[in-house]
């Protein structure tokens, strides 16, 4: 008999709890599907516009270059580079209670690392010159950088994550527990790579995914690293800055771990899955989010505050803008308030420590942080050196335009779908994790 | 159909143009248009010519026609009218050559001062004719040229280096004439020095120190006596190694800005790509070794 | 042509050029008040008739009568080494500039340049709280340590020996990190198809002329090579009538407006030149002569100008 076809009874139980995830799905949740794909529609539109007229259908101008695309492309590539780093030093250090977090995060990592490139290509101004960015490449750009850094990262997570999988794919293809239909079987034997469970295998598996878990550290590093420095190498004030990396490493593992926790909690109240997801692993999440956030609150603290303190002028003139109730002011503060102060204050009592609590505070995080990535962007684009002196309002202030927003809403909706349908496809709880829990 | 053509020019010219022509279409009938059209029927515009000589070395004389016109109050040149150059004599006039305007208005023309014949004073009677088009009123203008000559010498003593103009005319020195000195710029000649000619028609200035000339160090040294109510414009040249030697710069190093990358830069990402990259190869490798093994086994 | 009548006809252009030059000094001097006015009329264009050199009768905005861009074809490898042992540099007098505008309207028709993309901006300038305000005209500084060209992933915008910062609108992917990255604001994009005159649409194009504008490409200020290619002075330079803009090569230390032609070394020590943004290290190779000695008070040129563009420098005032 194979390995992959003697199940313990945990493992029984949750290709059980599968069953659930496979039923077949109902009016509510059909509603919700057909509503995520009027959004990419909506989106794909607004894509059609603008490669048609070209980019003067979006809000941005010669000033504000780059706005909600760039802005969703920083958000969503750092969530994945997040997800990324907490799924593999989870894996890499066999951290106990990672099991059930390990494929969630890879899952994250995965989907917001193509959705989010998909954003700085929008912002693109010739689609059709693509390939220029590998036939004329210059090393000296960080967009060059970023290009070589992100293909290579996507290449890494998707690996690492079917890595992940593999050993799932076996068990689905050998199980007689549940009622899978013929396209399904087949899907899973090719998937499977006739991985059979042998202990060689098993070694195999266990040593490729160790070591992708590996050399995604550094690279996630360097990812970060790249695509900070896009900002970090020009001139401008608050970009060039020494803080703008780490503080944009440290926000974004923050908001891919708030991305994380809400998927958490959706599947567990969805499919039943309080044994597997349990009240601990919202809290131990929440700890880490804390740690994030505290020290993305000092960055930013200490950030405004040089910027304030010393007189430089023009960063004194971008600091001004972001600090103002009349411009910027509002969205800053509640954007703190949201991703930084309620957080820490509410999970020190401990009695707030319930997977509720903490997943209302996750998402609040998770959009506070795309606010703190719109202020990253934009500011500093409205402050150039220079006195603007142009007539034309939309010269002078960015404001996003229905595409911005649809492609914007049509990237969210990317990911609910992505979350929506893998459940169909895959258990949210590795199966093959709890293989030694009974043996 | 000429016109509907100049209508079209007109569209080609400028954004907003097109956007008040088409305002004027959506506004106003067919035969409102045309009507505008006919209003439109050019009266001729007064054109003005002037013409110099320029003396230049050996037996050359070159004419320039500039013609303009006013336009909104202002001499603007005339691009693209033929000029056509006479050297009008008593019996006849001898057509000399003739040239479009460029775009700053101006025709020009090289003649050999031996190929003219001088009248009883001794001077060339040159002329130049636009005759005119639907748009513009024809324009000349003649001048009287004596002929002259001038020699520029450049001396070099003690470190002391020295420019000198001799000017003359019919074999005889030419006093108390002004002469400028220039070295040639890409955009325009820069003054280094003027000078009167004394009693042998002899003009010198010092050259200025620190100038930068070519690689060679060559500088294009020009003397002129400008527009003169006898002579036109008589000028010598002089190339002299007088300048700075310029050294050749090439930017194309390897800098950040450049179009190759600095060695420590390309190694070092060439470096983590073959890492990363090899790195990857090897699990997928792996893999594939896998399930061709299972395959075996199975 | 022979090297004589080159030479003469730069001598003619001086000439012309002082000419025009010694009118618009003339005219500052019995300085009339409705010199505003005009500002206004030239920018909606004056149509004027001219005959091309084909015979044809056409009207054109004025400033067309005076040059029309004849580009002569270049390779690919001229457009990116630059002209030969040239070093572009460019001084403006900002004591002589009073807002005319001219080299704006100048350089928006040579570029075929809709109002909403100027390659040349005039800003109103104050460095300090109690200073006096005053104009400035920005051109792309062509930088020697250019920010914009080291951010380029494509090499779409490149630096040449000749100094030149130019950008190759049929490579350029439009990923505007350029734009970022100059502190100056320099670079315009094509948010929208560019309005290319339909006959200039088979223009002979290279990274010397920039023309036609191609939609999702960056362009911006390119000191006008195909005209220094042909010893002719940037249009910005030649339409200035209070010559402030001097233009020339380093390598040989002359600059010119026109008709004034200075050594450049010696007007910038003179002068006192600077470079903006000096502090930020990117080179420029565009000197400004500092505000004093003002011809004219920046103040007259706002009294001149309406209500509602005079808004836009209040910040200034």
């Amino acid at each position: 008999m194979m390995k992959t076809a003697e199940l313990n009874k945990k493992q029984t139980a949750i290709l059980q709890a599968l069953g659930a995830q496979l039923e077949k799905p109902g009016m509510l949740y059909r509603l919700w599907v057909a509503l995520l794909l009027v959004l990419i529609l909506a989106g794909t539109y607004g894509l059609y516009r603008q490669i048609l007229i070209g980019h003067v259908v979006t809000g941005m101008r010669d000033n504000v270059v780059w706005g909600y695309y760039i802005a969703n492309f920083i958000y969503f590539i750092g969530v994945s580079y997040g997800a990324a780093m907490l799924a593999a030093i989870l894996y890499y250090f066999k951290v106990p209670w990672g099991r059930p977090i390990v494929r969630i995060a890879a899952l994250v990592a995965f989907i917001t690392g193509i959705i989010g490139p998909v954003f700085i290509l929008l912002c693109i101004g010739r689609f059709d010159r693509l390939h220029y960015l590998f036939i004329h490449a210059r090393v000296q750009s960080p967009i060059t950088w970023d290009v070589m850094v992100i293909s290579t990262y996507l290449v890494g997570i998707t690996v690492f994550t079917y890595l992940l999988l593999i050993k799932d794919f076996a068990i689905l293809r050998d199980t007689s527990l549940l009622e899978l239909s013929s396209w399904r079987r087949k899907l899973y034997t090719a998937l499977s790579l006739r991985y059979k469970g042998t202990d060689e295998q098993e070694g195999q598996i266990d040593h490729s995914t160790k070591s992708m878990a590996f050399i995604m550290v550094p690279k996630v590093i360097l990812a970060f690293a790249v695509l900070s420095w896009i900002f970090g190498m020009t001139l401008r004030p608050s970009w060039n800055s020494t803080i703008f990396g780490p503080a944009y490493v440290i926000s974004s593992v923050a908001a891919g771990i708030g991305l994380i926790i809400g998927l958490m909690w959706v599947y567990r109240r969805l499919y039943g899955l309080e044994e597997y997801i349990t009240g601990l692993h919202f809290r131990n999440m929440a700890f880490i989010l804390v740690i994030l956030v505290a020290a993305f609150g000092y960055f930013t603290f200490s950030e405004y505050i040089t910027n304030w303190y010393s007189s430089g002028k023009w960063e004194s003139a971008v600091t001004a803008k972001v600090l103002s109730f009349k411009e910027f002011g509002w969205a800053f503060h509640l954007a703190n308030l949201f991703a930084i102060v309620l957080p820490i204050v509410i999970i020190a009592i401990p009695r707030f420590r319930t997977p509720n609590i903490i997943a209302l505070l996750s998402l609040l995080l998770v959009v506070a942080m795309w606010v703190r990535r719109y202020l990253t962007v934009v500011p500093p684009l409205e402050t150039p050196l220079l006195p603007v002196q142009d007539a034309r309002p939309e010269f002078v202030h960015y404001s996003a335009t229905w595409v911005e927003w649809a492609l914007v809403l049509a990237g969210a909706a990317t990911f609910f779908i992505f979350f929506t349908l893998a459940p169909k496809l895959i258990s949210v709880i590795p199966i093959s994790d709890y293989d030694k829990e009974t043996r | 159909m000429k016109r509907s053509n100049s209508i079209f020019r007109l569209l080609t010219f400028g954004y907003w143009a097109k956007a008040l022509l088409l305002a004027l279409l959506a506004g106003l009938p067919g035969s409102a248009l045309w009507a505008q059209e006919e209003e439109e029927e050019p009266e001729q515009i007064s054109s003005r010519m002037s013409l110099s000589a320029i003396q230049g070395d050996e037996d050359k004389l070159t004419l320039k026609a500039l013609v303009r016109a006013k336009i909104d109050g202002r001499f603007t040149g005339l691009q693209g009218l033929e000029v056509v150059f006479f050297s009008p004599s008593d019996t006849l006039e001898k057509e000399l050559g003739r040239d479009s305007t460029d775009m700053d208005g101006i025709a020009s023309l090289s003649v050999s001062k031996s190929a003219l014949q001088a009248d009883t004073g001794g001077a060339f009677i040159l002329k130049a004719v636009f005759e005119g088009n639907a748009l513009f009123e024809e324009s000349d203008d003649e001048i009287a040229v004596t002929a002259a000559g001038m020699a520029l010498e450049a001396m070099e003593e003690d470190s002391v280096r020295t420019l000198v103009a001799t000017l003359e005319s019919g074999g005889a020195p030419v006093a108390e004439a002004d002469v400028y000195f220039y070295v040639q710029g890409a955009f325009s000649p820069l003054k280094i020095g003027e000078a009167t000619t004394d009693e042998e028609g002899m003009a010198s200035v010092e050259f200025p120190a620190g100038l930068p000339g070519d690689p060679d160090g060559n500088i294009h040294i020009i003397a002129r006596l400008e527009e003169d109510e006898t002579f036109g414009t008589v000028e010598a040249n002089v190339n002299k190694a007088w300048g700075r030697k310029l050294e050749a710069s090439h930017n194309q190093s390897r800098a950040l800005w450049s179009s190759s990358p600095p060695l420590w830069l390309l190694l070092t990402f060439i470096t983590l790509l073959v890492i990363i990259w090899g790195h990857y190869l090897e699990v997928i490798y792996k893999l594939f070794r896998l399930r061709k093994k299972a395959a075996a086994e199975g | 042509m022979s090297e004589s009548s080159e030479n003469g006809r730069r001598d003619f252009l001086k000439k012309g050029a002082l000419g025009v030059t010694l009118a618009a000094w003339g005219q500052l001097v019995f300085s009339c008040s409705h010199s505003g006015h005009e500002h206004v009329a030239e920018e909606q264009g004056d149509i004027v008739k001219v005959l091309t050199p084909d015979g044809q009768l056409v009207e054109v905005d004025r400033s067309h009568l005076k040059h029309v861009h004849h580009v002569h074809p270049v390779t690919y490898e001229e457009t990116r080494e630059g002209v030969p042992g040239k070093k572009f540099v460019m001084v403006i007098d900002l004591a002589r500039c009073t807002n005319a505008r001219k080299c704006v309207s100048a350089c928006q028709k040579m570029h075929h340049l809709p109002p909403d993309r100027e390659w040349l901006t005039v800003k109103l300038m104050k460095d300090s709280e109690d200073g006096a305000p005053y104009w400035f005209p920005k051109t792309c500084f062509h930088c020697d340590n250019p920010p914009c060209v080291k951010v380029c992933p494509v090499d779409a915008t490149f630096k040449r020996d000749d100094g030149l910062v130019l950008v190759d609108n049929t490579r350029c992917i439009g990923c505007k990190f350029c734009m970022t990255a100059c502190p100056y604001s320099t670079r315009v994009f094509n948010w929208g198809e560019p309005g290319v005159p339909a006959d200039m649409k088979t223009h002979f194009s290279s990274a010397e002329s920039s023309i036609p504008g191609q939609v999702g490409t960056v362009e911006k200020c390119d000191f006008c090579p195909d005209m220094a290619r042909m010893g002719k002075l940037p249009d910005c330079v030649t339409a200035c009538p209070n010559g402030a803009f001097f233009f020339g090569d380093q390598n040989e230390d002359i600059v010119t407006n026109g008709s004034e032609t200075f050594r450049f070394s010696e007007l910038i020590a003179e002068r006192s030149a600077y470079r903006y943004g000096e502090d930020l290290g990117t080179k420029p190779r565009v000197y400004y002569l500092p505000p004093a000695g003002r011809i004219e008070p920046a103040e007259k040129s706002l009294e001149e100008m309406p209500e509602e563009r005079r808004k836009l420098y209040e910040d200034m005032l």
